[in-house]
């Protein structure tokens, strides 16, 4: 197949998935795109497998981004084939018909329709089979189908038309065995699987179709404010993180021009360049200053009162894992364990929760939430650790079980800290109510309530 | 699947590279639309062969450009030859002009190409091997971006210098930092991971054809469980080569725990891996 002939629809169809895939925070460049679909046209467009290397190596640049590719790559599939088939099956009459009847969805004839259907499957002309199905679809989809369930709409279809019905008189009662002698038996019959087959294959493609508008959907998911939200969209909260990871790289530019007035000579490139003036130090080598990177430690409350908001949690911490290279990750319920080894491999926060459930040694003697030990323990862990560099990320509800909550140890850890966020998951009308002790520390941090991708984008927006 | 791409992983597995599928496809893209392949992945995984071998696979003359912290332009790109132009000017300074000295003394005469220009400069078509990009300082990166782009590469004095062939340009990175989005956007991605089982004990045919069968086996086998174990450094693919042809030369014909701890040097390169491994691995072995 070369370009030419694919012109015409593919490109949308890329187009769209490159959407989907900008949504999911793939940052895919037109230039990438373009890519694409020049590696496209010099390919063996039938091998999906080859297609789906194509899509990885031209669109996604890092593994990240290979398996968020990998898993919006199946609705992509259904789409390029109804692309492929448009631009290839261009069968006049047929071709006309389907034009006409797109023109005029009132003057579908059933009768003709039926007729055409007939003569194919008494003569064999298998090879029309896709066309007539499609067009059937079209006629129907204008008068019955829409709006409803497709299975009923295959039964409909069956109804409407009664192909059997005509086929089969001339037989004997035998004729009306199961289907499997039938087709062993009878010419007719299989034909009329054929065709069916080729409805059914045109109805689910109709349904990939709809099923494309899912960037819509996965947007509407988000907004949805509910604290027992069960499934996260991975996706979404990744791209919230995304843009986090966008504002504090921008704040590390910021304190790297502040430096620039105490920077050092660096003489050994300062001689070497003089040489191209003839030995006069014209332009002073300056000693370069490399950038400096967030560190982040995230910890991340796993106890069972914060259990409605852990897939969140467990998905914002895999986000910030996966962008943040030297993110240091721990869970916590009444001691802090570092899980940042465990991150490794999860893709998801479902296996990422069952290997923390093993893995992770965060209980003692209670299993109940004590944050004033955790502040402690993580204060002899990490302390050393900490500079004006790091972040600390704490996702919690802080609600601690009536125990002490060790106020001036959390302050002590800010303080070493250049920023302390905490994100929790308890809208702010629940603060300080029951065991909340969220009072001891929103002096020291700055406390979002949030609990959804939304939120999370929301917070980042203000951390900006 | 398409032909052209089967020939180009046949050749590769002439010259002893075994590629797989998405791999064989990103190379040949690569030649054809003419894009630089960013390779990423584990240590020892082919990465830097890939290059070798498309170079002799494609009968091309392999040009290397080892990345490390603080290497400049003057290394990687040009530099002028100072000593000679001030060579020059003293000897032209009473006879001529100094529009005419000027002209002189920044011509290509003067130019010392370093790996980059070479790569676009020479006559005979090259691949162009930009080793451990991730080691470099950012700046380093965008001077890459004009070659990566257009393959072509501008000296103030001289004008824009255009690629007589468009090498074919291989950029490999452990990932120890982050490259920037305009590099990545401009190379098409090849992720290259430690191969399967089953693939390891063919580069191994490739490699140690003497080996028997069940030594193969075997070998592959423990390095897949030894990759899986929490080690500092994982055994790279030439570590397993090595060890196949260790064993070899010291004639064994089955790998026991005995074997195993007398060899395991050659696969593992610390103290505590070396222990580690020979607990884990090692009791699965007979005696």
């Amino acid at each position: 197949m070369t370009s030419k002939e694919i012109d015409a629809s593919f490109p949308a169809w890329l187009l769209r998935f490159v959407q989907l895939l900008r949504n999911a925070a793939v940052p895919v460049s037109s230039t990438e795109t373009a890519d694409a679909v020049a590696s496209l046209a010099v390919i063996d467009l039938d091998s999906r497998i080859e297609v789906q290397n194509v899509l990885c190596t031209t669109l996604a640049k890092t593994p990240e981004q290979h398996s968020t590719l990998l898993e919006l790559l199946p609705p992509f599939w259904e789409g390029m084939q109804i692309a492929l088939e448009q631009s290839s099956t261009a069968e006049e009459p047929l071709q006309d018909n389907l034009d006409f009847l797109a023109d005029n969805p009132d003057q579908f004839s059933l009768t003709a329709l039926r007729e055409q259907i007939l003569q194919a499957i008494r003569d064999d002309l298998t090879g029309q089979f896709q066309d007539l199905a499609r067009l059937t679809i079209a006629g129907f989809g204008e008068q019955e189908i829409s709006g409803r369930p497709r299975g009923i709409s295959m039964y409909r279809i069956r109804q409407a038309l009664q192909l059997r019905q005509d086929l089969e008189l001339p037989q004997t009662a035998a004729a009306r065995a199961p289907v499997s002698t039938l087709r062993n038996s009878n010419r007719y019959s299989a034909n009329i699987e054929l065709f069916e087959q080729a409805l059914r294959n045109q109805l689910q493609r109709r349904q990939a179709e709809d099923l494309s508008t899912i960037e819509a959907r996965s947007l509407a998911a988000i907004g949805r404010r509910t604290a027992m939200l069960e499934q996260q969209d991975p996706q979404a909260v990744r791209k919230a993180v995304y843009a986090l990871r966008r504002s504090l790289r921008s704040a590390g530019q910021q304190q790297n021009q502040r430096g620039k007035r105490h920077q050092q000579i660096d003489l050994r490139r300062t001689v070497r360049q003089s040489l191209a003036t003839g030995g006069v130090p014209m332009n002073p080598a300056l000693r370069h200053r490399r950038p400096q990177r967030p560190k982040l430690f995230v910890l991340c409350d796993v106890s069972t009162s914060v259990s409605t908001s852990t897939s969140f949690f467990l998905s914002v911490l895999q986000g910030m894992h996966e962008l943040f290279p030297k993110t240091r990750c721990f869970a916590f319920v009444e001691r802090v364990a570092e899980i940042t080894k465990l991150m490794k491999g999860n893709l998801n926060p479902k296996e990422l929760s069952s290997t923390i459930d093993r893995e992770a040694h965060v209980v003692d003697r209670s299993g109940y939430t004590d944050y004033g030990r955790i502040w402690l323990e993580f204060h002899q862990l990490i302390a050393k650790q900490l500079d004006q560099r790091s972040t600390i990320v704490i996702l919690g509800d802080a609600r601690t079980n009536g125990r002490e909550p060790a106020a001036a140890d959390f302050a002590k850890l800010t303080k070493l800290a250049r920023k302390t966020v905490w994100i929790n998951p308890e809208p702010e009308s629940y603060w300080n109510l029951g065991d909340s002790v969220v009072s001891s520390y929103v002096d020291v941090c700055e406390m979002f309530p949030c609990w959804s991708a939304a939120q999370l984008t929301e917070v980042v927006r203000q951390l900006a | 699947m398409t032909q052209a791409v089967q020939e180009l992983r046949a050749s590769l597995q002439n010259e002893g590279y075994l590629t797989d599928e998405p791999l064989g496809l990103t190379a040949y893209l690569a030649i054809k639309l003419g894009k630089p392949i960013l390779a990423e992945g584990p240590a020892g995984t082919g990465k830097t062969t890939l290059a070798k071998a498309l170079a002799s696979a494609l009968d091309r003359q392999l040009i290397r450009l080892q990345c490390y912290e603080g290497l400049d332009e003057t290394k990687a790109l040009y530099e002028w030859n100072y000593r000679k132009q001030l060579l020059r000017v003293q000897a032209n300074q009473k006879n001529t002009e100094w529009e005419e000295t000027e002209e002189n003394i920044f011509g290509r005469d003067y130019l010392l190409e370093r790996p980059l220009l070479q790569a676009i400069t020479t006559e005979t078509p090259a691949v162009l091997l930009i080793d451990e990009i991730d080691k470099t300082d950012q700046e380093f990166e965008a001077l890459l971006l004009e070659l990566l782009g257009e393959f072509q590469v501008t000296v103030p004095e001289l004008g824009s210098l255009k690629a007589v062939h468009r090498p074919i340009v291989v950029l490999t990175s452990n990932n120890s930092r982050e490259l920037t989005e305009a590099l990545r956007r401009r190379c098409l991605y090849a992720w290259i991971d430690y191969p399967t089982p089953e693939r390891e004990e063919e580069i191994l045919q490739q490699n140690a054809p003497e080996l028997t069968a069940t030594v193969r086996k075997k070998i592959t086998e423990i390095v897949a469980t030894i990759r899986e174990l929490d080690i500092q450094k994982a055994p790279s693919i030439a570590e397993t080569i090595d060890w196949a042809h260790t064993l070899l030369a010291l004639g064994k014909d089955d790998i026991n725990r005995e074997t195993l701890v007398s060899t395991l040097p050659v696969i593992m390169k610390h103290q505590s891996d070396l222990k580690l491994v020979a607990e884990r691995v090692g009791v699965r072995l007979k005696q």
